[in-house]
């Protein structure tokens, strides 16, 4: 049994049909790199996978997790739970702009911590109290996390006085917070430039180490033969190759995984 | 119509003044994020149309189509927002004064605060609908990754608009309402015409009757006193919001 599960994922927008059944499975702690050229359905991909995306058709299944399948209507807060499962950077990182980069990680945590607590405890000054100390772990916790991102001394930082490579790393530490059984990442440096991308590339290959389960979606050719144990390549909403970096960067199989690459420069 | 007596006039119509402002304001802010929040809605009452078998039949029909994504409230929100924009605030406060009364033989504004009370609603209603138009275009700003952020960080709808969307919002909009609230501070002069004591009416009697002129310069002073402090305060606001950009 995989720990990610995906079985015939279809996806279409009115009369386009972007992914057209994916078939996709992930062990876990393992790193997968998503490649393919625009509009080739990664995006679509991961954000149905984040229920960004309702898919048409197919199965979604996490070990321990849940088990969506298209053909169930779900209620939102069935949803909401699916998603904290997985976890996504973007690409425009998405910082909350009015809160710190502390504030930014630890407020969706601080949320869920008070309607716990208040489903849990009557009203009063016992449950007042039981929210404060839990969310002075939500805190701790936050700031252990930025502290792992290489952000200790910009906890008190709004977004606006962060540069693009900052920002991603509170994303990134943001998501971690939730505690996802996958992180996902789409495009994570596409809207940096090259000096800044070095150092989210840097703390991803940290986060390797440490045994995530990750799915990325990157441009970043070499990063992905570096990082990734699997390397799948998406072509016209079908996954129209896959393997270790080595086997497909050094000798793809399918035409259109080796034209892709050529014009990546390869 | 010493000095002291004008003054003493202009202060008390003043008083009327700023009270038909502060609670105009206190009444429509919140009332015109209802009307914003109901043009955005998004409730199609028709839209069982389309689960007709006959629909694809049906679907020929151009006006079937449109019946079936048919936002009745949002339509509804902006038809009357549209009319009320469209028409004069005078005439609004002829309406809510005097129609009641004329066409339905209700008295709805009677006793000492009738008129105030009149004056009071159409300046809600109106200010309502300028409101609610600048929180649309200040919530219909916010970027979509914003909400996609939160949903994927597992908050519920009302955990967005209070934690994440609100306060950009305010952000976004505290311009356009500064000027909107400058505008009423002047506009409450309007209240004269149905005969609300504010800072016009209580000295009429020297312009109109004896051709005095000085009384209405120092209505200015009033007014300009006013608005300056008004634009303090909001310049205040601005400098307090400015530790974030959005």
């Amino acid at each position: 049994m995989a720990y990610l599960e995906v079985k015939n994922l279809k996806k279409s927008f009115g009369n386009t049909t972007v992914l057209h059944g994916i078939d996709f499975t992930m062990e876990k702690g393992e790193v997968v790199a998503v490649i393919g050229s625009s509009g080739g359905g990664k995006t679509t991909f991961l954000r149905c996978l984040n229920f960004l995306e309702m898919a048409n058709e197919g199965r979604i299944k996490i070990e321990g997790g849940f088990t969506f399948d298209a053909d169930t209507t779900y209620t939102s807060a069935e949803i909401r739970e699916m998603r904290l499962k997985m976890g996504l950077v973007f690409q425009s990182f998405n910082l909350f702009p009015q809160y710190s980069a502390l504030e930014n990680v630890c407020m969706p945590l601080k949320l869920r911590t008070k309607a716990k607590i208040r489903s849990e405890l009557p009203f009063g000054r016992a449950r007042r109290a039981a929210i404060t100390e839990a969310i002075e772990k939500d805190k701790e916790r936050a700031k252990k996390l930025l502290a792992e991102v290489g952000l200790a001394d910009k906890m008190a930082n709004y977004p606006c006085q962060l540069s693009g490579g900052q920002q991603q790393r509170v994303a990134i530490a943001r998501a971690l917070a939730q505690e996802p059984a996958i992180l996902c990442f789409d495009e994570p440096t596409s809207a940096l430039d090259p000096e800044l991308t070095g150092e989210v590339l840097r703390v991803i290959k940290e986060l390797r180490e440490r045994g995530r389960t990750m799915l990325i979606v990157t441009h970043e050719m070499e990063f992905a033969r570096s990082v990734a144990d699997r390397v799948v390549f998406f072509a016209d909403g079908v996954i129209e190759e896959e393997g270790t970096p080595a086997e497909l960067f050094t000798n793809p199989k399918s035409p259109k995984t080796a034209a892709f690459l050529q014009h990546s420069g390869v | 119509m010493s000095f002291l007596a004008v003054t003493e006039a202009l202060f008390e119509g003043f008083g009327v003044t700023c009270l038909l402002f502060a609670l105009t304001l206190v009444f429509s802010l919140p009332l015109g994020l209802v009307i914003a929040f109901g043009s955005m809605s998004k409730f199609r009452p028709f839209v069982w149309l389309q689960s007709l078998k006959s629909y694809e039949r049906l679907s020929k029909f151009k006006p079937v189509v449109w019946l079936s994504n048919f936002k009745l409230i949002s339509w509804l929100c902006r038809v009357f927002v549209w009319i009320i924009r469209g028409t004069p605030l005078m005439l609004q406060l002829f309406v809510v004064f005097y129609v009641p009364g004329l066409l339905f033989k209700v008295q709805l504004f009677t006793g000492d605060n009738g008129r105030f009370t009149a004056a009071l609603v159409a300046f809600v209603i109106n200010y309502a609908c300028y409101f609610s138009e600048i929180y649309r275009g200040g919530i219909q700003g916010i970027p979509k990754g914003q909400y996609e952020a939160a949903q994927v960080l597992g908050m519920t709808p009302g955990e967005t608009f209070f934690s994440v969307i609100l306060m950009q919002v305010v952000k976004r909009i505290l311009a356009p309402i500064s000027n909107e609230v400058i505008t009423l501070v002047k506009d409450t002069s309007l209240a004269r015409v149905i005969a609300v004591a504010e800072i016009f009416f209580v000295n009429e009697m020297d312009y109109l009757a004896y051709g005095v002129v000085w009384p209405l310069f120092y209505i200015a002073v009033f007014f300009l006193i006013f608005v300056g402090v008004l634009t303090l305060f909001f310049g205040w606001c601005e400098k307090k919001l400015d530790y974030y950009k959005v």
